[in-house]
């Protein structure tokens, strides 16, 4: 099946908790997809779609741009394993002069350009490994909600800890998944955000955005 | 309250295994695997408790670091965090048990929730291990648990040879899921998505400083004997006559 027409069978449009004024492709209980169980999903390929569902620690994040556009006005802006893209559109719609989402996962990509286009607002969209290239160009790096599974979480934050040592803003949205260590980051901003797939807002959690430090990169 | 349910890797039951040739085991390549049935049925309960009231539910498992499936596949039922001890070698059911007590003295659950036992080995021992070691109180083959209100006591019904036995536990205890206790629930797709980014601590079993020195050895694995082909016979003088001097049944 052709992707777009993937995506737009199985989601529907939705505003996040936290950032209302952006729409986004979401799966919800309105979707057949839902109620799908592990063998529906491999029989559609869709193992993970994870570009499917706005997860905490991206709220967060783009709910701190959208409140700081000055923070993000006029940069260019990279947006690692960007999913449906959520903090993306955000840096986009406050100001940002050029915004690269990348995601593994070539539906991710697809799915965030989908939504860039909903919100107005234009994405350059990528299916690679954002860790297996240099960005010379980017000012600023957004990591919405990554750190979640321990030998990934290493390797990024590796990998960021380099980008903040060539001078870039690494900026983190972390609901307290527990890879993220505290100490590498500066805490900006804290929010209450739905509890993952949960769009309603019945159970919130917290979560963090962060600036990692530029010198000594975390080992 | 906290409940600690175990999920073992196992061998897909409905797959028939084969023997290596050499009888040192059975031959895993290419072979599909699945959370223990049984575990399967304890992690439900853990849910189902959690359901009537607050508690965190803990999926523990022991093997390769494949068996994050089987823990994810708890964490999507509906449980809260995983832990697995990463280990290749083969373990008794003596050294599951150690490994279990060590987890259980860190995590200290009010209620250990296990498969009466795994479709692999079968060898129903670990949880009775693990009870003793602790010195809780067990039950063994639970069709239907009942918590009290405040939580400090469960009613069981075991299936026990002759009928079913009611008993009644003090918290922390040890209790078994038998076939009949429920029919776990599968997994969707938001439940799958969460237990993606639930937490999951991956612990390598040589840094636990447990003994895990087999108190069991395996020395040899064979299949069971083919059955012999039977015979037809013309009439019933030679039924007879074979049952009388073949079989010697008459």
């Amino acid at each position: 099946m052709d992707a777009i027409q993937l995506i737009l069978e199985n989601t529907v449009l939705a505003r996040p908790f936290l950032c209302p004024e952006i729409r986004l492709h979401l799966i919800t209980e309105a979707c057949p997809l839902w109620r799908a169980r592990e063998p529906d999903l491999q029989r559609l390929g869709l193992a993970d779609p994870f570009w499917g569902f706005c997860w905490a620690g991206g709220q967060a994040l783009a709910r701190y741009l959208l409140d700081r556009p000055h923070q993000i006005r006029g940069r260019t802006v990279l947006d690692v394993g960007c999913g449906g893209g959520v903090e993306a559109i955000a840096a986009a719609r406050a100001g940002a002069s050029r915004v690269i989402a990348v995601d593994t996962d070539p539906l991710a990509a697809e799915t965030a350009r989908l939504n860039a286009a909903e919100n107005g607002v234009v994405l350059e969209t990528l299916a690679v490994d954002p860790l297996e290239r240099p960005w010379p160009d980017v000012e600023v790096v957004l990591v919405g909600d990554l750190f979640y599974e321990e030998a990934f979480a290493r390797r990024l934050l590796g990998w960021l800890g380099e980008q903040a040592g060539q001078g870039k803003e690494v900026l983190v949205g972390d609901p307290d998944r527990g890879h993220f260590p505290g100490a590498a980051g500066e805490l900006l901003a804290e929010y209450r955000v739905p509890a993952d797939v949960d769009l309603g807002g019945s159970h919130l959690r917290r979560a963090g955005v962060y600036r990692m430090a530029r010198s000594n990169p975390p080992g | 309250m906290k409940i600690l349910v175990t999920a073992k890797r196992v061998t897909d039951p409905d797959v028939k295994i084969k023997v290596k040739p050499d009888g040192s085991g059975v031959i895993t390549e290419g072979v599909d695997y699945k959370v223990n049935p049984f575990d399967e049925i304890a992690i439900e309960e853990a849910i189902r408790i959690k359901e009537k009231g607050q508690a965190e539910i803990v999926v523990v498992s022991i093997g390769p670091s494949e068996a994050t499936k089987e823990i994810r596949n708890g964490l999507a039922m509906g449980a809260d965090r995983g832990i697995l001890v990463v280990a290749s070698e083969v373990l008794d059911s003596f050294a599951v048990a150690r490994i279990l007590h060590k987890i259980v003295s860190e995590e200290k659950p009010d209620l250990i929730l296990m498969g009466k036992q795994a479709v692999d080995g079968d060898n129903n021992q670990a949880a009775q291990i693990l009870a003793e070691l602790l010195g809780w109180p067990q039950a063994c083959f639970a069709s239907k648990i009942t918590l009290s209100d405040d939580r400090k006591k469960a009613k069981v019904v075991r299936e026990a040879d002759g009928g079913l036995d009611h008993v009644e536990l003090d918290l922390p205890a040890i209790i078994t899921a038998e076939l009949r206790l429920n029919e776990p629930r599968y997994a969707s797709l938001p439940g799958i998505m969460k237990a993606k980014k639930k937490p999951l601590k991956e612990i390598p079993l040589a840094s636990m400083g447990v003994d895990t020195k087999p108190k069991v050895v395996w020395h040899k694995f064979s299949e069971p004997a083919s059955r012999k082909a039977g015979i037809k016979v013309p009439d019933v003088p030679t039924l007879v006559q074979k049952l009388r001097n073949e079989a010697k049944v008459l």
